[in-house]
């Protein structure tokens, strides 16, 4: 059978020995597939335009490939997470024991994300694109025994079919009207289309594109397949594949379908904000440390459109300075994202491996036990709420500025929905802090809820080398983007489609021209160092004179010895907020109690579940399903299996041809 | 050269046939059925390489190989031979089953006739194939029904006569219709001045289409699209298809499935080339676009809340028929080629899926898909065949169908024709989606143990050979391009 | 008489053939008059081998003949004898005046559909050709009110004669090679389908068509 791979895909067969060889190669791979990666990114994004046409491969249309700076941002992004991601790989895989189709696929994966920003015409695209959501829906479902994962797996695959039917018809429009059927470097513009066909195809292309990064309405894959996946595919998903969708907005609406009405913009923030702020509740009413990451994607994502959104309401106003600052926004909260994103779920799985669960309200003390994970999961935690010193927060910074710095215009559209979006945000930042702080504090300081987690062992060398990579990337980012200034500047210049003087200026200081702003992270990330470790000290020196302790039980509300689950948990730092939105995160609640006596007095046990539903998935999509199914019973009642209807659809037919053949 | 081809693509099933009816062994008949198929399928190869002149006409202007008949040589003989290789041990556990059957009065399975009518099959397919003249083409395509109405009854239980009376009806209705359409282009012809014998010929009727009347024609076409529809399972004669393909053998529906109908429609696709040089584009796109749509929107909401697992293939099939219907109505270059890679594809892609489920219904004796689970874990390589059928069919790259749907799609640029190809695509989306629920329901999830199926000899490498070869059509453009495209362009009438 | 009017009167005696066996439910008569149908196209196909002398024709009339006079109205006689006779059911869903009724507006709408065709060729021939196309609907609508197997035999039966009568009467007839291909499908066809009727009445113990409803969607 070791030579039958293909046969025993999936099958969840216990591991052999050889087993290892697969996860190691896979793991080498993927890494060797990042390194590959990088350099050629880079070379897209400082050196000369790669190009590579094939004619004898892909049938019909033959392949072809293409970059400039824009599929260089992607793909670097991709490479460096398929790196940090590929190194977990191996020690992901051997300790969950996974199939091998999960060992196979993973390359695989990084390298069709790798082909989509490269993919110069229309049918390329497609095609990469399709494999990419094959090859990650294969990954979700390799564990196609457990339940939760075959059902994640099942509306992922649902939602990225409905997402690519959108997606292929408007680009397959767009291709039959480009004169080169280029989607990168293609010279001539689109020509003959009519308005009413173009607003049509960029909503549709934008949702499918959106579907992919995880915004309304098609969001609810996302939540469910990035946690149901292996780690290192979780933390490839969510860090490099939502990027993608967010490629392809860049890609397809906002530089192919060339100059735009200002409602695409609106549309674009109002998806981005609404998305965001849902996500970020959602995320924050997670007990589950993976889903809570996931959700936080899907919040991450929406605010980097709610940025592209705002780049295109500006650009479309003509206020081109304010708009590149939206857009550098928008690309550093994206390099940014998938560098906190990927730590984040790497320190979550190797936390999740040593405690053996992954409920917040199961953890607790990990900072004791396994303090590199628990640190590496801060730093994470940091970036995702876009405070200073956390990898988020240039680019919502920069968002912020591009908002309140729109100039005043005459459109009441513009005026209401800036200041909205800035609350929107502000909103979505507060409930971001919440989330984090919450997954950060119950999960990883405070004592341990289980016995998993008491007795989890330290980080293995080989996680804790990963998990420091990770964590070193990510503070070099947050404390100096200066290192991809120049990266950003090729990225909007490719978006922009002309050369401009830029009006970010990212080096140690990041200047914005023409309004007047500036910020050190560096300078502000020093001084917020210093100043905490000269409180640190200074507090400890206080204590230090004071040096008079006294040993006393502690009050444990009249119980002899407090316990763990006298904590404060995941579910109750959560339910104030949770009670305030519960429109939107629709919590159910039930409550069970066994008692041991007839007359029900004497309380037995007790058990309480709680459970939060995406209201999308309860109220619209079992709509959408009925209505399929009714239209489906109406057809099943024509073909009830009498021989005479069907004979007489037949004559029917024929008579219609005799009368149209008149 | 090509006389020799044809001539031997010809005689071969014929020859198989007598064989199998008259030698005793099984062992013999199976292998000599085999080697029919692997020659079909060498002599569509041969006449791809060769430089003859693939218009050439023989024996009297009544047969040729040109590039649309190489193509669908190459379809007929790569499914029959998988469909031949996988009726070895479905009519071994036939037999098998019957020997435990509680009914003994009931015959066990005729091999010698179930060998002779799946050599004829093959021989009226090749005929309809290679036929330049419409008469012997209707000729041809009439005795397919009647080969296969005792296939589709072959295992002789109530559903099976049920399904064999509904497709001779059916059928024959529909393919009279046709040929009331022949007999009125007969008509057309003999009135403009053309012999007698050359009033059928295909590729006189193309040099000669400005002596065609038009009214006459405008019936004849309506009618020979009508009635070759109903061998293609297009609506409105499509309502035979989900019950033929249930009751019949798994190979034999492989073959109507992946092979049949595809023939039936390169027969329209000769109506069509006839037609758009007389009446002009638009007349024979507006039936296909309309038959077209039509039936992937009865197919793709009947396959919503499909039970049984044969009939969701079949009604897949009367899905992607419509598919093609509709890639034919756009009439580009592009979207013909697109379509004979699509006819190739899900040639190969429906005929391993029939044979995944035959071994599906000999192990767990039920067609209904809620009873079939956890097939990948305790049945890995029928799993991994019906998972790689459904990745084929619902167009997956790198499958070839993924391109050719994309092609198709794309090549519709004009306003009507979006709207068309905006249709197409939700009734793909619709049925992918209901193919991806059902068939992920039987292959995924643990299962329970004691439903493994005991796989049969020869599964495995099926599969492996369908797998690879519809891989291949999706990832290599040469030689494929070249053929595809120069038999695009040999179809006339191209605007 | 006249070769033509013949003719004419030959082409009157299929439609009225045709109206008939659809209106009628007794099988062993419906096999009578589809002797009759095919006496009378074999008279349409000699007339006109006759009047121009085509040795091709005649031979093509003797096959219909043999096959359409003799053998397959012979085989529904003979099926009629074998079938259980079920007096309690009416053998078609429509009545006697319903199905006059239906054929009428076949024979019109045959007509109209065959305008076009007779500006192409003004003879009384190519005029008489839409009784052929109205035998077809005639034929299609026994093939849909008949409930026995057999009567739905006879419905493409007729179907099919009509074909050949619009062949004969719009063109001399198709090509023997068509010709003869056609009738070897149709004799096999309906072989196997009176083979199918025979197992019906094994297995089912009746050729009612309305009982094959097990498969089916629902």
């Amino acid at each position: 059978m070791s030579n039958q791979a293909p046969l025993a895909v999936g099958t969840g067969m216990t591991p052999r020995s050889d087993d290892r060889l697969w996860y190691l190669t896979s793991s080498v791979l993927t890494v060797l597939i990042g390194v590959f990666g990088v350099a050629i990114s880079l070379r897209m994004i400082f050196g000369s335009k790669i190009s590579l046409s094939i004619s004898s491969l892909l049938p019909l249309v033959g392949l072809h490939l293409s970059s400039d700076g824009l599929s260089g941002l992607f793909d670097l992004i991709t490479s460096i997470v398929a790196i940090t991601a590929g190194i977990y790989v191996y020690p992901y895989l051997a300790h969950s024991r996974s199939p091998r189709t999960t060992a196979a696929f993973i390359p695989l994966f990084v390298m069709t994300m790798l082909l989509v920003p490269m993919a110069s015409s229309y049918y390329d695209f497609l095609f990469f694109w399709e494999a990419m959501a094959l090859v990650s829906a294969v990954l979700v479902l390799a564990n196609h025994t457990k339940t939760e994962a075959l059902k994640a797996g099942m509306w992922y695959i649902f939602m990225s079919q409905v997402g690519f039917a959108m997606i292929l018809g408007s680009l397959a429009y767009l291709s039959a009207h480009s004169p080169t059927g280029l989607l990168i470097g293609g010279s001539g513009a689109l020509k003959g289309i009519p308005t009413l066909t173009k607003n049509i195809i960029f909503v549709f292309s934008f949702f499918g594109f959106a579907s992919k990064s995880g915004q309304l309405p098609l969001h609810s894959w996302l939540p469910k397949a990035h946690p149901e996946a292996p780690t290192p595919v979780s933390a490839l998903m969510s860090a490099a594949m939502v990027n993608l969708g967010i490629y392809g907005i860049i890609r397809v609406d906002i530089k192919g379908l060339g100059p735009a009405p200002i409602w695409w913009g609106v549309l674009i923030i109002t998806i981005g904000a609404t998305t965001a702020v849902y996500s970020a509740l959602h995320s924050l009413v997670s007990s589950d440390i993976k889903r809570l990451l996931a959700w936080s994607t899907g919040e991450n994502m929406g605010i980097v459109i709610c940025a592209l959104g705002t780049f295109e309401v500006l650009k479309s106003a003509h206020n081109l300075n304010i708009a590149q600052v939206a857009l550098a926004g928008a690309i550093l909260q994206l390099m940014g994202h998938s560098l906190f994103k990927s730590l984040g779920f790497i320190s979550a799985g190797s936390v999740i491996a040593s405690a053996g669960t992954r409920s917040l309200d199961s953890m607790g003390g990990i900072i004791h036990r396994n303090p590199i994970s628990a640190v590496g999961f801060s730093i994470a935690a940091l970036g995702a709420t876009g405070l200073p010193l956390g990898a988020g927060f240039v680019g919502e910074w920069l968002l912020l500025q591009s908002l309140i710095h729109t100039l005043p215009t005459r459109s009441t559209v513009l005026n209401v929905l800036m200041p909205s979006a800035v609350g929107l945000l502000a909103l979505t930042f507060g409930l971001a802090v919440a989330a984090m702080t919450k997954a950060f504090g119950v999960g990883m300081l405070s004592r341990p809820r289980s016995r998993g987690a008491a007795e989890s062992a330290e980080t293995p060398p080989w996680e804790a080398f990963t998990i420091s990579i990770a964590t070193l990337l990510c503070i070099g980012f947050s404390f100096n983007p200066a290192f991809v200034s120049k990266i950003v500047r090729s990225a909007s210049q490719a978006t922009l489609g002309v050369r401009t003087k830029g009006s970010v200026s990212i080096l140690s200081h990041i200047t914005l021209r023409g309004v007047g702003g500036s910020i050190s992270p560096l300078n502000l990330g020093l001084s917020v160092v210093i100043g905490a470790i000269l409180f640190a000290s200074i507090t400890e020196w206080r204590i230090r004179k004071k040096s008079r302790q006294l040993d006393v039980p502690l009050w444990a509300c009249g119980s002899s010895q407090p316990s763990s689950k006298m904590q404060y948990n995941a579910v109750a730092f959560a339910q104030p907020l949770e009670r305030i939105f519960n429109l939107v995160v629709a919590t159910q609640e039930s409550l069970g109690t066994e008692h041991a006596d007839s007359d029900m007095l004497i309380l037995q046990s007790a058990s309480y579940e709680r459970s939060n539903s995406d209201i999308f998935e309860t109220r619209f999509f079992p709509v959408v399903a009925r209505a399929m199914s009714n239209l489906s019973r109406l057809v099943q009642k024509g073909h009830s299996g009498k021989i005479r209807n069907y004979l007489i659809y037949g004559a029917i037919g024929f008579i219609i041809v005799l009368v149209v053949a008149r | 050269m090509s006389q020799l081809l044809i001539s031997v693509a010809l005689l071969a099933p014929v020859v198989a046939s007598l064989l199998s009816f008259s030698l005793k062994k099984a062992k013999v008949t199976e292998t000599i059925s085999i080697i029919t198929s692997l020659i079909l399928l060498a002599i569509s190869i041969l006449g791809m390489t060769s430089i003859l002149d693939p218009g050439r006409v023989v024996f009297d202007g009544l047969l040729r190989l040109d590039r649309l008949a190489q193509i669908m040589l190459l379809v007929i003989g790569s499914v029959s031979t998988l469909a031949g290789w996988a009726s070895i041990s479905y009519l071994d556990s036939m037999e098998l089953s019957h020997k435990f059957s509680t009914n003994p009065q009931a015959p066990p399975p005729n091999r010698r006739t179930y060998w002779a009518l799946f050599n004829i099959f093959s021989f009226a397919m090749v005929l309809a194939v290679l036929s330049n003249n419409l008469g012997i083409t209707w000729v041809a395509i009439e005795a397919t029904t009647i080969a296969t109405t005792f296939l589709v009854g072959f295992k002789r239980t109530p559903l099976s006569l049920e399904a064999a009376w509904k497709y001779a009806m059916i059928c024959s209705f529909g393919i009279a219709i046709a040929l009331l359409g022949v007999s009125i282009v007969y008509f057309a012809a003999t009135h403009s001045g053309l012999s007698g014998s050359q009033a059928l010929q295909i590729n006189v009727l193309t040099t000669h289409y400005r002596l065609l009347d038009h009214s006459a024609m405008r019936l004849a076409v309506g009618l020979m699209i009508l009635g070759f529809g109903a061998k293609a399972g297009l609506v409105p004669f499509h309502s035979w298809l989900p019950d033929a393909h249930s009751q019949a053998p798994a190979p034999i529906s492989a073959l109507m499935s992946g092979v049949l109908i595809s023939v039936a429609f390169s027969v329209i696709l000769r109506v069509v080339a006839i037609s758009n040089l007389v009446l002009g584009s638009s007349y024979a796109h507006t039936y296909l676009a309309v038959m077209g749509l039509a039936s992937m929107a009865v197919a793709s909401l009947l396959l919503i809340n499909q039970r049984d697992y044969k009939r969701m293939l079949a009604q897949s099939s009367i899905e992607q028929i419509g598919f093609v219907a509709v890639a034919a109505s756009f009439g580009t270059q592009l979207a013909i080629a697109a379509l004979l890679l699509h006819v190739v594809v899900h040639g190969i892609g429906k005929s391993l899926a029939f044979i995944s489920v035959g071994r599906v219904e000999s192990g767990f004796h039920t067609t209904e898909i809620s009873k079939v689970k956890g097939l990948l874990k305790n049945s890995p390589s029928v799993g991994f065949g019906l998972i790689v059928a459904l990745s084929v069919l619902v167009g997956l790259p790198p499958f070839g169908l993924f391109w050719s749907e994309t092609a198709v799609i794309t090549s519709a640029s004009r306003t009507h024709f979006v709207l068309i190809a905006a249709g197409a695509i939700v009734f793909i989306l619709i049925s992918s989606v209901a193919l991806v629920r059902s068939v992920l329901k039987m292959t995924l999830g643990p299962g329970d143990l004691n439903s493994a199926i005991a796989v049969s000899r020869g599964f495995s490498p099926i599969a492996v050979a369908g797998f690879m070869a519809s891989i291949l059509l999706g990832i290599l453009a040469s030689p494929t391009n070249g053929l595809l495209m120069s038999a695009a362009h040999s179809i006339a009438g191209l605007r | 008489m006249t070769n033509s009017s013949l003719i004419d009167l030959a082409s009157a005696a299929l439609l009225l053939s045709g109206v008939f066996i659809a209106s009628y439910n007794d099988l062993a008569r419906q096999g009578s008059l589809l002797r009759l149908q095919g006496l009378a196209l074999a008279a349409i196909a000699f007339l006109m081998a006759f009047e121009h002398n085509s040795l091709e024709l005649w031979i093509v009339g003797l096959l219909v003949l043999v096959v359409r006079a003799i053998v397959l109205p012979g085989l529904v006689k003979s099926a009629a004898k074998r079938i259980p006779t079920e007096k309690d059911r009416s053998h078609s869903r429509v009545s006697n005046t319903t199905s006059l009724l239906i054929s009428g507006a076949s024979t019109i709408v045959a007509y109209l559909a065959t305008i076009p065709l007779s500006h192409l060729d003004s003879s009384s021939t190519t005029k008489a050709s839409s009784i052929g196309l109205a035998l077809v609907l005639i034929g299609v609508q026994i093939l849909i009110t008949k409930r026995m197997a057999v009567g739905q035999i006879v419905g493409f039966l007729v179907l099919d004669n009509g074909i050949a009568a619009f062949g004969f009467l719009a063109t001399l007839g198709v090509p023997l090679l068509l010709e003869l291909g056609g009738s070897l499908d149709l004799l096999f066809a309906i072989l196997i389908m009176g083979a199918l009727t025979d197992r019906m009445i094994v297995k089912f113990g009746t050729t009612d068509v309305d009982e094959l409803s097990e498969l089916g969607d629902r």
